[in-house]
């Protein structure tokens, strides 16, 4: 059973123990003792009256090459490591900085990179960097670098926070199922669509749903008490139900005001987003993916798409949100697993690398450039050496943002940056 | 003898679940004999047998002409209808260790692929592993047509060590470079839709690949991962998790993979050990999680339904798996992944879809429902029910293999009401209700 605040708290463990037992106390104990040292109060001090805020996480799985998404194009060590794929203004390139722009595929970013909307986290990463996909994921869903844990980083805030938040909905998945992230923490809703979030009744016999339900919902109760998997599948069928009925209750009333492309799924899956928002559920966290970075080759005919894909998908979820009056209640923080080798390969793609970007947007930050530029002249092993701990990012959206402690989340205290305004 | 509960099982894992025939079939094996009937999956008959792969109906076949629909569907047919439930079980189990997507390899190269795995599923690994790793749908997937002397590519061999044959931490970066180098050469012939290995595009330079040097190409590379001490366990466990538990005992994996060293990696030896069990057959009933392609085709082959592959595809799509396009490398995740919110309700409006798209009534219309015949009166009347308890158990027999809880029993005669009988109008309604909700049960999610 996952020990939620509450649970500790009734258990009674004196928080004078860590000073003795936290270096081999298993972190979901420490992260307990955390939250019964925590002055609850301050957290959502500052959230807009509109509703909470909202952190929308987006997640580039594949590896998303940073250097050409956010290009030195004017740098020669870029042009000399990249003779192919390195991108220049003749290209397209949108200059933001000295010497610095976004890919082509990008641009339609730009006025909202001047209007002070958009913060860039450069050559962000962790230690002793591993080139596997799918260690490197783990590694940002549980922000644990040094081990394999189970628990992701929003299971942990969500249980660290459990007394300021409402109900099921305050965070999402908007997804066929939640992200590992989630994992250890209370149930949060795995949204494919609203319209799909609910029990389809038998067209040709209406009046029989009541009694169904009844019975669909007996049978979840009754399997809770059983063994093996079959509490688990109780506990999230009745969960489900319970969520599904609020749900339903409040998500009728939103009506897209402008255009998202098609052909775009996180568009789409963004304006799922939009519609929970508006909906009021409190959500606090939603999670969007998005899959295809792995340019291992021909990424000059791929990645413009993907990130073109991002940048409408993007534009068209925050005009909409300015539209409905909730721009200044969310943030997006869009990251990847990792960036990509500095120098292109022979196949004119990009290997697995060590660092990249973290890209965040919304009204409430402080716009601009963080964290230093990668030194193309000092690789490792052909890789960038990272500058930015990616927990130095989740700490600052964590304390700046959402208003919460960071150090019982992230199970260590880490520098914040100013991304957003006090 | 072989019990219902034993025959449902072994179906359910070795296939895609028990059809009402099945447990009569079954019922007179021994447990050794009911492993072979279906380990012997080839003499059995293959009623798709006449029916041309999609590159065969359209050999000239292009990315632009053969839909990424067409061949999932082409494939989806077989996995619910096959008499050789055993064959497509190891296909997706090959499919998803082996993972290739369909929306970076183009479709007739997936389909081609799907033929390929059919052939090797249950033969010799290593045989497999080199078929896997000249198969052009993976040369496309994980970039080894763009593997060439002078600019290795390193994507496959990263894949090769870490998901597909070793495991993280058993390798090094360096093995992964030399591994490319090694494999440098093999593309993808389009116009044949096949591989070919280009000479003067393999690197013959002299290669160290776990300590041992020489000018290796594939067939050592094969060697040398046949070789390697954690590959035999690493494989093992990665079948003993799927077909029999997520917490099998690493004792049983070394105790395996002994025995399968000895036996030089020969598949049906090594499927034939694990039924043969008694961490399978005893140890391992519902231990594991359905997923979404193991709940809809289950509901479909234990009623004795025929459904249009189309309300497979939407459903388990909602869930978040497409045949042939698993998220990344590593495949489908496993177990309570696909226990959450989006994916309980989405179980029961797939039963629910089941139930009123084999009305008659809807069938007949056609339109805009997918095909699907179910008679539930025929379940009944083959087992003789007359009453609300009764009609229970005989759905209870072919979902559940008659092992239904006390509890869920109770619940479901309190919906079908007291005076129940089983009369077509009845059946219409509360019987089909029924159904759906036996589907909906948390103990029909398990496998």
């Amino acid at each position: 059973m996952p020990m939620t605040r509450r649970r500790f708290l009734k258990g009674g463990l004196a928080v004078a123990a860590l000073g003795t037992m936290g270096a081999t106390m298993p972190s979901v104990m420490v992260r307990s003792l955390y939250a019964a040292n925590a002055a609850p109060g301050p957290a959502l001090q500052g959230a807009p009256a509109g509703g909470p805020r909202t952190l929308v996480v987006l997640q580039l799985g594949g590896g998303n090459d940073g250097l050409n998404a956010l290009p030195p194009f004017t740098s020669g060590a870029y042009h000399d490591l990249r003779p192919q794929l390195g991108l220049d203004e003749s290209d397209g390139v949108a200059p933001i900085a000295e010497g610095l722009g976004l890919h082509p595929s990008l641009a339609s970013l730009v006025p909202r990179w001047e209007r002070g909307e958009m913060a860039i986290v450069q050559n962000v990463g962790y230690p002793e960097p591993d080139r596997s996909h799918f260690r490197s994921m783990a590694v940002w869903q549980t922000a644990q670098p040094a081990e394999a844990i189970e628990e992701g980083w929003i299971g942990r805030y969500l249980d660290f926070r459990a007394e300021t938040g409402g109900d099921q909905w305050r965070a999402v998945g908007v997804d066929p199922g939640p992200s590992p992230a989630f994992r250890g923490g209370p149930f949060v809703p795995a949204v494919e669509s609203i319209d799909g979030y609910t029990l389809q009744a038998d067209p040709v016999y209406p009046r029989d749903q009541s009694s169904r339900l009844v019975a669909w919902q007996a049978l979840h109760t009754a399997a809770g008490a059983r063994t093996g998997s079959l509490p688990l599948l109780s506990r999230t069928g009745l969960e489900a139900f319970e969520s599904m009925e609020s749900l339903q209750a409040v998500a009728g009333d939103y009506a897209p005001m402008v255009a998202y492309p098609s052909g775009n799924p996180l568009a789409a899956a963004l304006q799922t987003v939009a519609q929970l928002i508006d909906a009021d559920l409190g959500t606090n966290i939603a999670y969007v993916t998005m899959g295809g970075f792995d340019t291992h080759a021909e990424e000059g005919d791929d990645h413009g798409p993907l990130l073109a894909n991002v940048a409408s998908g993007l534009n068209a979820f925050l005009d909409d949100l300015a539209a409905h009056g909730r721009l200044d209640q969310v943030a997006v923080m869009a990251f990847s697993e990792f960036g990509r080798r500095a120098g292109e390969n022979g196949s004119g793609g990009t290997d697995h690398g060590k660092a990249g970007p973290v890209f965040l947007f919304g009204s409430g930050l402080n716009g601009g450039l963080y964290g230093e530029a990668p030194d193309l002249r000092n690789l490792d092993d052909g890789d960038l050496r990272y500058s930015v701990d990616f927990r130095s990012v989740y700490a600052s959206v964590l304390e700046g943002w959402l208003g919460s402690e960071s150090e019982p989340v992230l199970l260590g205290k880490f520098e914040t940056l100013p991304i957003f305004r006090a | 003898m072989t019990t219902r509960r034993e025959t449902g099982h072994l179906l359910r894992r070795a296939g895609f679940g028990a059809r009402p025939s099945d447990f009569e079939d079954y019922a007179g094996l021994s447990w050794e004999a009911a492993v072979d009937r279906v380990l012997d999956y080839a003499v059995l008959p293959d009623a798709l047998a006449a029916t041309p792969t999609p590159t065969q109906q359209r050999p000239d076949s292009d990315e632009l002409r053969l839909g990424a629909i067409d061949v999932i569907g082409w494939w989806l047919e077989r996995i619910i209808v096959s008499e050789r439930s055993f064959e497509e079980k190891l296909v997706f189990f090959w499919h998803d260790h082996f993972a290739t997507a369909i929306t970076k390899a183009p479709p007739p190269l997936m389909a081609n692929q799907v033929v390929t795995l059919r052939r090797q599923a249950l033969g010799n690994f290593r045989d497999l592993l080199v078929a896997v790793a000249t198969d052009p749908a993976m040369l496309v997937y994980l970039d080894g047509n763009t593997n060439v002397v002078g600019n290795p590519n390193e994507n496959y061999a990263r894949e090769l060590y870490e998901l597909h044959t070793l495991g993280r931490g058993n390798y090094t970066e360096s093995d992964i470079q030399e591994t490319a180098r090694a494999l440098t050469g093999w593309g993808v012939d389009r116009r044949a839709q096949g591989s070919r290995f280009r000479t003067n595009r393999h690197d013959t330079g002299v290669k160290t690949i776990f300590g041992a040097s020489g000018n290796f190409d594939l067939e050592d590379v094969a060697d040398l991962i046949m070789a390697h001490p954690d590959f035999p366990t690493f494989m093992v466990a990665k079948l003993a998790r799927y077909f029999v538990a997520p917490d099998v005992s690493d004792a049983y994996i070394i105790r395996l993979a002994d025995e399968w060293v000895a036996a030089d990696f020969e598949l049906r030896p090594l499927l034939r050990a694990i039924f043969l069990s008694a961490e399978f057959r005893a140890g391992s009933y519902r231990a594991l999680i359905k997923n979404p392609l193991e709940f809809t085709v289950s509901a479909t082959r234990n009623l004795g339904a025929t459904v249009a592959p189309r309300l497979v595809l939407f459903t388990a799509h909602t869930m978040g798996l497409i045949p042939l396009n698993p998220p990344t490398p590593a495949g489908w995740p496993a177990g309570a992944a696909w226990v959450n919110g989006n994916s309980v309700l989405a179980r029961s409006n797939f039963a629910n879809a089941l139930m009123v798209a084999s009305r008659e009534r809807f069938r007949e219309r056609g339109g805009d429902l997918p095909a699907v015949s179910f008679e539930p009166m025929e379940v009944l009347e083959a087992r003789g029910a007359t009453d609300a308890g009764s009609t229970v158990d005989a759905f209870a027999d072919v979902l559940l293999d008659g092992e239904i809880d006390f509890h869920d029993r109770e619940i479901l005669i309190d919906y079908l009401g007291g005076g129940f009988v089983p009369d077509e109008a009845a059946v219409d309604e509360k019987g089909r209700g029924l159904v759906y909700l036996l589907l909906s049960s948390p103990a029909f999610a398990l496998a």
